[in-house]
């Protein structure tokens, strides 16, 4: 009995440092390491009341005073109202303070938040240096298709966007 | 006896029909009740909601800084039974016409936050509480 035990631990060092060796290769497969993920958002609060006018942004592409400020200014939301009442809006602003950009073990999370300078408390995700140069070779028409709509709607290109998952492979930019 | 059955059922659905002829659920009902008296302090001629009035307030355009011109319908489009889609993110919205969304009138929570939302996105203020009965009796009506 020990000797499968060790047996199959030796088995599966070997195929792990394998897979480890032509990581080329099975990065292909689908496969994504954790770091390189974004937590898919879980907390129904958000899904329901935020993702009900747009994509539920995963609260670690934004550092948390920016968070803060945008759960302060509801009622003027980029030109629209909305405003939660004050227990949801209470519930959400933890949630989101809680899971921001300084609270995340990815490594792009990690990237989006170095890339904002500390006075500054952004609004927008895609006025953020990180998202500006990862989007750079994209041509502001391509936004203006009528299944994008604005460069916010990560979801169109980003097919796994709500699994937090915004590898290139998983990319696939609409042609209308 | 039948008749003492008959008041059970209602009660246990919990749904009474108001003044218009809509039926909502109990919670709904008060909210529209209160609706009413507020426009009657408000307006001492006030004799009721009217789903006319409420379908000129969900039609009417008016100016918007991004869209142009905006209205209701721009978001739920002309026919509150269809799927709608938010005219700036354009995510799907469910239709808001009870036939075609049980949960549609159903919390009053829900109710308040998208008038009061949808009155200032559309006409920069919040409705009026004739104006609230009226667009609720023209959509519910659906």
């Amino acid at each position: 009995m020990r000797l499968a035990i060790i047996l199959s631990l030796f088995l599966s060092i070997s195929i792990s440092s394998y897979a480890l060796a032509d990581s080329g290769k099975y990065e292909r497969k689908g496969y994504v390491p954790q770091s390189k993920l974004l937590k898919p958002v879980k907390y129904k609060l958000y899904l329901d009341e935020c993702g009900a006018c747009h994509f539920a942004f995963q609260p670690e592409l934004l550092p948390a005073r920016s968070w803060q400020k945008m759960m302060n200014t509801l009622e003027d939301h980029f030109g629209d109202d909305a405003s939660l009442d004050e227990e949801s809006t209470a519930q959400i602003a933890a949630f989101l303070k809680w899971e921001s950009a300084e609270q995340s073990s990815s490594k792009r999370a990690q990237k989006f938040l170095r890339s904002i300078r500390p006075n500054e408390s952004p609004l927008r995700i895609t006025e953020t240096r990180y998202f500006k140069d990862k989007h750079d070779e994209v041509d502001p028409s391509v936004y203006k298709r009528k299944s994008i709509g604005s460069p916010a709607n990560c979801i169109a290109c980003h097919t796994t966007a709500d699994k937090g998952n915004y590898q290139d492979e998983f990319v696939k930019v609409p042609r209308r | 006896m039948k008749i003492i059955t008959a008041v059970f059922v209602v009660l246990a659905i919990g749904c009474f029909s108001n003044a218009y002829g809509v039926t909502f659920n109990q919670e709904v009902n008060a909210y529209i009740q209160n609706l009413e008296k507020q426009a009657k302090q408000q307006d001492p001629s006030f004799k009721g909601f009217s789903a006319e009035r409420g379908k000129q307030i969900f039609f009417d355009q008016q100016p918007h800084q991004k869209l142009g011109k905006i209205s209701c319908t721009s978001c739920h489009t002309d026919d509150v039974r269809k799927q709608g889609k938010n005219a700036k993110t354009g995510k799907v919205i469910e239709p808001i016409a009870p036939s075609a969304n049980p949960k549609a009138f159903t919390s009053v929570k829900n109710l308040e936050k998208w008038l009061k939302r949808n009155f200032n996105d559309v006409y920069g203020r919040e409705g009026t509480a004739k104006e609230k009965g009226d667009s609720i009796l023209y959509i519910s009506q659906y």
